[in-house]
């Protein structure tokens, strides 16, 4: 069992035992986003529209940060059909935009942990010092 | 015989005229008609002989109100535990001509209950139910309030951050 493994159990362990530790899975963060980056953090862009989307009739939970990508397959899969291995890649593309933004998810949760983390040792730290 | 002779109740009449499949089950033979409970010796050799049994075989059913009379009480032998492969005139009741049919035989033919003993007692069934019961209970209610999760931010959308409440950066 290594580093990655135990840190995979410890957070739904410590949602049992210290729950103010655990970032939530559901909510947005508490603790605002350019906190510790001095020089700032790049915004996200998707840089196909509403009405491209529209017309490219992608699906509401597929229109994320990746839809780029996808419009880009599916057409490539209408003009090529059915010969389908010939968009390998441009699926590529997306899996890999898929892949970076699922990295960037586990980015957030892990940064939220580490804040949560340090407020409770703060937390802590003030208690055992008034006492 | 007509299909007024079928009796609808737990004693069988033997069957003593046919074999066949195309007649009802029950042939009425009043010969075989159980009376009362034999309390002298002679009665009960007496009813020994109507059954077909040897007097030191016959045992009546308990005279316990249920109104079984002097019928035999033949043991807890179901069709089913009867060999196979024995030379039967009937192969269904695994019975031979003149021997005396079980009280409930209606009851235990082979496609229908066994009195056989099972692997598993009645009081293991019901222990090893209430245990697992008891255990799926005990674990929900230890565990309802703790969850369990995949430790990831949730999915963001660009249409969220457009209104302005939410803001998407890199890393």
């Amino acid at each position: 069992m290594g580093t990655g493994t135990s840190q995979y159990i410890s957070t739904f362990t410590e949602s049992w035992s210290n729950p103010n530790v655990v970032p939530s899975v559901l909510d947005k963060p508490k603790h605002d986003s350019l906190e510790g980056f001095e020089s700032g953090r790049q915004e996200r862009q998707r840089k196909a529209s509403e009405e491209d989307l529209y017309w490219a009739k992608i699906p509401p939970n597929r229109r994320d940060y990746c839809a780029d990508h996808l419009i880009e397959l599916q057409r490539c899969r209408k003009l090529n059909y059915p010969f389908l291995s010939k968009c390998e890649h441009y699926k590529h593309d997306w899996d890999h935009c898929q892949n970076e933004d699922t990295i960037l998810r586990m980015k957030e949760f892990e940064r939220e942990r580490r804040l949560l983390k340090r407020d409770e040792r703060k937390r802590l730290s003030e208690e055992a010092a008034m006492e | 015989m007509s299909r007024l002779a079928l009796v609808r109740s737990s004693i069988l009449y033997n069957q003593v005229r046919s074999f066949s499949y195309s007649r009802p089950a029950l042939v009425f033979a009043r010969d075989f008609k159980p009376g009362e409970y034999p309390k002298t010796e002679a009665e009960r050799r007496a009813a020994a002989k109507k059954y077909g049994l040897r007097p030191e075989d016959y045992e009546p059913l308990p005279d316990n109100g249920l109104g079984f009379g002097d019928y035999p009480n033949l043991g807890r032998i179901s069709t089913d535990m009867k060999s196979d492969w024995g030379d039967y005139d009937d192969p269904y009741l695994k019975r031979n001509f003149g021997e005396p049919i079980h009280v409930v035989q209606d009851q235990i033919t082979a496609d229908k209950v066994s009195l056989a003993k099972t692997r598993v007692s009645f009081s293991q069934i019901v222990f090893w139910f209430l245990f697992g019961s008891f255990v799926f209970i005990g674990l929900n209610y230890l565990l309802w309030d703790k969850k369990c999760f995949i430790p990831i931010a949730p999915k963001q959308y660009p249409r969220n951050a457009l209104s302005g409440e939410e803001k998407h950066y890199k890393f």
